[in-house]
């Protein structure tokens, strides 16, 4: 199923993806944050906010992150983070770069029902990858400001 | 045909009690045996010669897991723990080969960044930790361009090492792979208008193909 346009998706992504400063501040995500793996089948995992019908923006934000967490075994004192995005602007980023067939999708299961795949995405395009990081997932959620 | 100068400048002092039994020509022959035959035309002072050869001769035993430098098997018996803090102890000693040319602020920033990317909490099992020989082109990046300013260190699912750099909005980016290849990619603002490069080349080439985009501001102290 498709994710309306005005929704939103967030990515987690690990320190080592996040894009810091020598001093370790952090200023947004790597565009390595966006490269697919071979194990990742050409889709990119991410995991769709508004499926949690909170009263705010904030608050799906923190019930995405608390399910994610469970799903995954991300403890509260990682370092890691998360991206958020919105699906409009993701598909339109993508056809700027020639990419006009990816998607949004809803593929939620039992044990991560919010989750989410991007389609189509092109493998190794490094320009858009960069336009993903830079432009369209630039709200970052540090995981331990999330209680 | 113009002569491209690669120099490390003279902040590197030679070290007095290093070895060196190769004359500065056959150093200069192996260190362009290494580049492309488009190279050839690349002079390198004998400082640099000496620190790309001290970083070529390092041999790293294999240790405790399965991780060689380019391939990453988990083994059975060994923890990520293990695997992880084998990764980071094979580059710190990678560095300590060349440490007497490094800033020791620097060095040890590196050394506490590696140690962080490789945080086993925030670690997943189906990636590699730091190639060995993806540091080694780091470092010798690092060596011939001598940033004032250090990198944020991040590290790609593959073991890849990535350098990145921030000066108000705009980004440099180097992402290091085996053999001195490196994928860059640079974001300026000029006018509220995005100006973007990407590309791959190596290390030797890197400051002609990112000249035009004016990154020495990425690589100097802030007051």
């Amino acid at each position: 199923m498709g994710i309306p346009n005005d929704n939103h998706v967030l990515r987690h992504v690990p320190l080592k993806k996040l894009f810091r400063d020598d001093e370790g501040n952090i200023h947004g995500l790597l565009p390595q944050a966006f490269e697919l793996r071979p194990q990742d089948n050409k889709k990119l995992s991410v995991n769709w906010l508004e499926y949690f019908e909170e009263a705010t923006h904030q608050d799906n934000i923190e019930s995405t992150i608390k399910a994610l967490r469970l799903s995954r075994g991300i403890k509260n004192s990682s370092n890691c983070a998360y991206g958020v995005g919105n699906i409009e602007a993701i598909k339109d980023t993508c056809k700027s770069h020639g990419a006009t067939k990816v998607d949004v999708v809803h593929s939620g299961n039992k044990g991560n029902k919010s989750h989410s795949s991007i389609i189509r995405l092109p493998e190794d395009d490094l320009s858009l990858m960069t336009s993903l990081a830079e432009e369209i997932f630039t709200e970052v959620i540090n995981n331990k400001s999330i209680p | 045909m113009s002569k491209e100068i690669i120099s490390t400048g003279s902040s590197y002092g030679i070290n007095q009690n290093t070895n060196i039994v190769s004359s500065f020509q056959n150093i200069k022959d192996n260190l362009l045996k290494q580049t492309s035959s488009s190279y050839s035309n690349l002079e390198v002072s004998p400082q640099t010669a000496q620190i790309f050869e001290q970083i070529n001769d390092l041999q790293i035993e294999p240790s405790l897991s399965s991780f060689t430098g380019e391939t990453f098997t988990r083994a059975g018996k060994h923890s990520i723990n293990e695997i992880l803090f084998d990764a980071c102890a094979n580059v710190k000693i990678l560095t300590s080969a060349v440490s007497m040319h490094l800033n020791p602020k620097l060095r040890k920033n590196l050394f506490d960044q590696v140690d962080l990317i490789h945080d086993s909490e925030d670690w997943d099992e189906d990636d590699a930790p730091v190639k060995k020989l993806s540091f080694q082109s780091f470092l010798r990046w690092l060596l011939l361009a001598s940033p004032e300013r250090g990198p944020g260190l991040g590290l790609t699912s593959s073991g890849n090492l990535i350098a990145a750099w921030i000066d108000n909005q705009d980004r440099l980016i180097l992402e290091f792979s085996p053999n001195d290849i490196v994928k860059w990619i640079v974001t300026t603002h000029i006018d509220d208008e995005i100006e973007r490069g990407t590309g791959r080349t190596k290390i030797l080439r890197l400051p002609t193909v990112l000249a035009p985009y004016e990154v020495d501001k990425f690589f100097n102290k802030k007051d």
